[in-house]
């Protein structure tokens, strides 16, 4: 597995099965979470247990809402939206029989709930940028993590996003490192891809938000032309622009992972060696081919 | 670079040969124990003069001996950062299985990047023309190891990297 | 107090209000969710499919990435004609590391979709486990996944946490715990929450044995079952219609009067021609479990029943446990999960305990009288993942996060910290 996928697939499997399996329908009350500090609360109570309530908890939800994610929300889910449960940021309804579309098209509209409301500032920049609008602020800011941010910053015809990422681990930021420059090199390899750049400083486009450099945090800037975000790329940058900080820490520990098993092969190998340096036991007792047993003291 | 390696195998297979004469020799210090002298260090005449063999400024071999053991400490080439963590990694993975390698020492000596204990009872076990084989093995092993490390370690950050950008394009 | 950095600290903050990872291995299945919660999110089989194009082994790589070309669970058996489907646990110990660490890889981002690094982790090991064991999986939690806490629990004492649900529960965390899973199964006696190591005993009866056995008994008689499905077809037939009998010659007489009431159709499909198919299911209703109380009905190598076995097992354990030992008998793992088996285990080891009593009384001429022994099956409606849920109602508590061996201190002291488990040894959780 190379690309993440942003669809939950707990929530997926979880409706698909239970549209499909009335006897799975049972009561329940979960608690699941996701990437980027979201919590997701499942609850199917007793005696309604043919409707799903799942309730969302983003840290970030009202910033989200300025960009537009709450006007998306309402489009693709509005049906759904029931009032909010108390401690989470959004809570939708999701009935169980009577559906008209194939269940693994209806799961994943529901299972895609988080991506849809990550990528609504993305969104919101990109659909911009194609119609050629003027943006208020030069750039948007959204910190979803405690020490990580991303920043977009809208141009003519292009848009420039900035991820701001924290390696608390000496050996992950050394490894960010080479993960990166071929992030970089790839604008030579393929042709197209949008070029890439990381730097320990704060890069020139939000200079204006005067931040520090901290030793952990490695700024990488992504810029996107209009061809990357038209048309059907538009989903697909959606997809994964917002996951690109999950990306790098996935493949990173996959990568030490990767270390670990060319280790334990090497260790063994050496092992063998210095195995070889033991004299073989002596043999106690032996025969002969006519079967006389020698013993030797 | 490499015309210098088999001076500095050389030179370090000799030393080793040579210091790998052990005998048991019950400890001065404490009644009925036998310890590895050239841990204890408490006895100056027990102890030898130890050997430093260097091949470049950072990649060198400390061989301290004594009369029931020897340490062999070693620094090895890391030419970048890349090469720093992967040496640190290995080698950290290498000194928490030490109980299955018997020579291995569970913590370097201050300076270098993993160290050998071999005392009077793995001499009595093994044979001496084969630890020292293991040693000098060990090291072109593990020098080809990080490199080979090190190449991998970029052609899968560049597939990681491809699959993902091109997605855009 | 150690100097932590604000930006840790707060992290760990962030990560103690997250719901823990509990993550339970076993020889045939393993199950992941989230804790705090009643069911575990997935149920999947402990295997992983690799490419064998791909040789783990080889030192050179072409392109660099092929080792994350992989799948677990049932996308492995599902891909088991392209792929080398291995199984990295067996026994109950795990044999593979390598498969092992990409198991765990796929458990974190694509089933349970999470960032390690913001969870505590739960994670459990089976009785008699190797401190290097506990110290493996500890690297690669800490090493590879760089989660903030770790703790491994031993999967008995869960499971008597698990048990508290059950009415006839006793509510301690002493007691005889019968885990039987697909590869083996353990007796642990657990007392006050430490397990008595020296008293633990295996057999090597368990889920897959019992498949086996029912696979053999049809193969006798039933020929439309497709010999490339006869195994799977065994462990379906073995979760839907076996049940234990208190008797065997009673329920062969059952079966002879009265076929139409025991002996059940099970209907099958083709896998490749979609044609129907069905079969006949009789006596290997019963005689399936059986095989715990009777072993030699199925091989030869192995004779002792169960009830046997944990009446042995508690009179080596010191004298002052036994009875609260006998009286609080937990079952956890689905292979105990057929119909009746509480009842026979428990009328069976309670003839053992009965013969002794009598025994001590005619031994000394009526002078001593033991009070009866007093034993107790307990079984609850949580067994098939006990320990799962166990370890999910232990992540939930307060003292959770002050036990788990965290990242600060593995990267001072070295994985050795956790080669101690607690319950092994005299501090109290």
């Amino acid at each position: 597995m190379i690309l993440l996928d942003p669809t939950n697939r707990i929530l997926f499997d979880l409706i698909v099965s239970r549209i499909k399996n009335p006897e799975e329908r049972i009561p329940c009350d979960y608690l699941m979470a996701d990437f980027d500090g979201v919590l997701y609360h499942v609850l199917s109570l007793k005696g309604q247990t043919d409707i799903l309530i799942i309730s969302i908890s983003i840290k970030i939800y009202d910033d989200l809402c300025k960009y537009g994610a709450d006007s998306i929300l309402h489009n693709l889910y509005g049906e759904n939206i029931i009032e909010t449960e108390r401690g989470y940021n959004m809570t939708i309804q999701i009935p169980l029989t009577g559906i008209k579309v194939a269940p693994e098209k209806y799961a994943s509209k529901f299972a895609r709930l988080k991506r849809n409301l990550f990528s609504a500032p993305f969104r919101y920049v990109f659909e911009g940028i194609a119609k050629g609008e003027t943006f208020k602020e030069p750039v948007f800011q959204i910190t979803y993590r405690e020490d990580e941010s991303f920043f977009i910053v809208p141009g003519q015809g292009q848009c420039t996003i900035i991820f701001s990422m924290c390696f608390k681990d000496m050996g992950d930021q050394v490894l960010s490192r080479v993960f990166l420059q071929e992030f970089a090199n790839t604008q030579k390899a393929v042709r197209n891809a949008p070029p890439v750049t990381f730097s320990p400083n704060p890069p020139r486009e939000i200079s204006s938000l005067r931040l520090s450099p901290k030793p952990e945090i490695t700024y990488i800037s992504l810029v996107l032309f209009q061809r990357h975000i038209d048309g059907p790329k538009k989903a697909t940058a959606l997809d994964l622009v917002p996951m690109i900080r999950n990306y790098l820490h996935y493949h990173i520990k996959c990568t030490k992972a990767y270390i670990h098993i060319r280790m334990r092969a090497r260790a063994e190998s050496l092992l063998k060696i210095l195995n070889r340096a033991k004299p073989e036991p002596i043999k106690k007792v032996r025969k002969t081919i006519s079967g006389r047993t020698f013993r030797q003291k | 670079m490499a015309a210098t390696l088999k001076p500095y195998l050389d030179c370090i297979r000799s030393t080793l040969t040579a210091s790998l004469c052990l005998q048991s020799f019950s400890s001065q210090e404490v009644e009925r124990h036998n310890k590895p002298e050239v841990e204890s260090q408490k006895s100056k005449e027990l102890i030898c003069k130890p050997v430093k063999i260097c091949r470049t400024e950072k990649e060198m071999c400390l061989i301290e001996t004594s009369i029931n053991s020897i340490r062999v400490s070693i620094s090895l080439k890391k030419s970048d950062e890349v090469e720093e963590i992967l040496t640190e990694k290995f080698m950290r993975f290498l000194m928490i299985r030490a109980e299955n390698f018997l020579i291995l020492r569970r913590k370097p000596i201050q300076g270098y990047d993993i160290s050998f204990l071999i005392t009077n009872t793995h001499t009595e076990e093994m044979f001496k023309h084969k630890l020292v084989d293991f040693i000098v093995h060990f090291l072109t092993e593990i020098d080809a190891e990080i490199s080979s490390m090190k190449i991998t370690l970029n052609q899968r950050a560049r597939i990681v990297a491809e699959e993902l950008l091109k997605k855009f394009a | 107090m150690t100097h932590r950095s604000r930006q840790t600290y707060d992290h760990l903050v962030v990560s103690t209000r997250r719901p823990p990872v509990i993550i339970d291995t076993g020889t045939g299945y393993t199950k992941m969710g989230y804790g705090g919660n009643i069911h575990p999110s997935y149920i999947v089989p402990t295997a992983i499919a690799v490419n064998p194009s791909h040789d783990q082994k080889a030192a050179v790589k072409k392109k660099g990435a092929e080792d994350l070309d992989f799948f677990i669970g049932e996308e492995a058996i599902e891909r088991s004609k392209t792929y080398a489907v291995h199984y990295p646990v067996r026994h109950a110990q795990v044999e593979n590391w390598d498969d092992m660490e990409h198991f765990l890889e796929q458990v974190i981002f694509k089933y349970l979709h999470c960032e390690p690094e913001d969870h505590y982790f739960l994670m459990t090991e089976p009785p008699l486990n190797a401190p290097e064991n506990r110290e493996y999986l500890a690297e690669i939690m800490f090493e590879s996944f760089n989660v903030p806490g770790l703790y491994i629990a031993v999967q008995a004492v869960l499971a008597l946490a698990a048990s508290f649900t059950a009415k006839k529960s006793r509510k301690t965390l002493t007691g005889t715990v019968v885990d039987s899973g697909a590869g083996v199964t353990h007796i642990v006696p657990v007392a006050d929450g430490y397990v008595i190591g020296s008293c633990i005993k295996h057999i090597p009866i368990a889920g897959r044995d019992i498949s086996y056995f029912i696979q053999s008994l049809l193969r006798d008689h039933e020929t439309t079952i497709p010999p490339e499905d006869s195994l799977e077809v065994a462990e379906r037939i073995k979760e839907q219609y076996c049940y234990v009998s208190p008797n065997i010659a009673k329920e062969f007489d059952k079966y002879e009067k009265e076929p139409e009431k025991w002996v059940v159709t099970y209907e099958g499909l083709h896998k490749k021609t979609g044609r129907k198919w069905s079969c006949e299911v009789g006596h290997e209703r019963f005689l399936g479990p059986e095989v715990f109380f009777n072993p030699q009905i199925f091989s030869s190598d192995y004779l002792t029943p169960l009830p046997e076995i944990v009446d042995t097992m508690i009179q080596n354990t010191p004298i002052d446990v036994r009875r609260p030992l006998y009286q609080n008998i937990v079952l956890s793992g689905g292979s105990t999960l057929y119909h009746n088996y509480a009842k026979r285990l428990e009328r069976d080891l309670k003839k053992f305990v009965d013969a002794r009593i009598e025994k001590t009384i005619e031994l000394s001429q009526g002078r001593l009288i033991p009070a009866p022994i007093e034993v107790n099956v307990v079984s609850h409606k949580l067994q098939r993942y006990a320990v799962w849920f166990g370890g999910s109602m232990l992540a939930h508590t307060e003292e959770f996060f002050k036990v788990c061996h965290t990242k600060q201190q593995y990267d001072e002291q070295g994985p050795s910290i956790a080669r101690h488990n607690p319950v092994f040894g005299g501090i109290t959780i």
